[in-house]
């Protein structure tokens, strides 16, 4: 659902002037495998062992209960790398160039998902070329070019 | 139809196919995870993207650092093929 829904969204998301990673957690044959099945045109980055989704804060231990879960056709140790039942949650977030988290999109439910309409309403004001200002979790859009530097002082 | 319509819909159609007593335990591990907080330790707005470098499916180290510094992005993590509702869009 995921990849497919955002495979549709690229060409919206490039005619913004912005890019798409995703970020898997499979072995490297099997993100190669999901990338020509695909025919994704984005990255598809390989995340064995939850690397780079721990340093988002997204993963947790599968309770006892359902490791059975890996018995309904999918090995997850296997599938995922390493011994440990660990899963993360999924996230969509939006990244100005100076590496700030702009809008991001995480939720327990996994039938939940952040509606497209809100990324590309985030890329457009980026591709613009405004950008945000963050106080905690308060924002400002600013236009860089017409900021006084002294603003910040 | 909107993504989360079509979810909506999946979810309807596949809870007639799952034992109830997983249904059950799947809505059980989903409120606890709430519970835990980890929403909120996540990263979002406001917050710096972590720069770490991770591999393609070309076997080529990208770095994420990089990546930013190219442009606005969208990252998305997303769970895999175990996932139900991405298990839905790799049936042929």
């Amino acid at each position: 659902m995921e990849l497919h829904a955002l495979k549709e969204e690229l060409l919206k998301i490039e005619a913004s002037g912005a890019s798409l990673v995703a970020i898997a957690p499979e072995m490297p044959d099997k993100v190669a495998e999901t990338t020509a099945r695909h025919d994704l045109q984005f990255e598809v980055l390989n995340d064995q062992g939850n690397r780079g989704s721990r340093q988002f804060g997204l993963v947790f231990s599968l309770p006892e209960s359902l490791h059975t879960y890996a018995g309904v056709g999918i090995d997850l140790p296997a599938y995922n790398g390493g011994e440990r039942f660990e899963l993360r949650l999924p996230s969509t977030d939006v990244i100005q160039p100076d590496g700030q988290i702009v809008y991001g999109f995480v939720d327990t439910d996994y039938t939940r998902r952040m509606e497209p309409s809100y990324i590309l309403d985030a890329l457009r004001l980026l591709c613009s070329g405004l950008r945000v200002y963050s106080r905690g979790r308060r924002q400002i859009w600013i236009n860089p070019n017409e900021i006084e530097s002294s603003y910040f002082v | 139809m909107a993504p989360q319509q079509q979810l909506e819909q999946q979810k309807r159609s596949s809870i007639n196919k799952v034992a109830p007593e997983i249904i059950q335990t799947m809505a059980q591990v989903t409120a606890d995870l709430k519970a835990s907080g980890i929403e909120n330790r996540a990263l979002g707005r406001g917050d710096q993207g972590p720069g770490f470098t991770l591999t393609n499916a070309r076997g080529e180290e990208i770095c994420l650092t990089d990546l930013f510094s190219r442009g606005p992005m969208v990252v998305n993590i997303y769970r895999g093929r175990w996932c139900p509702t991405e298990m839905w869009s790799y049936t042929p």
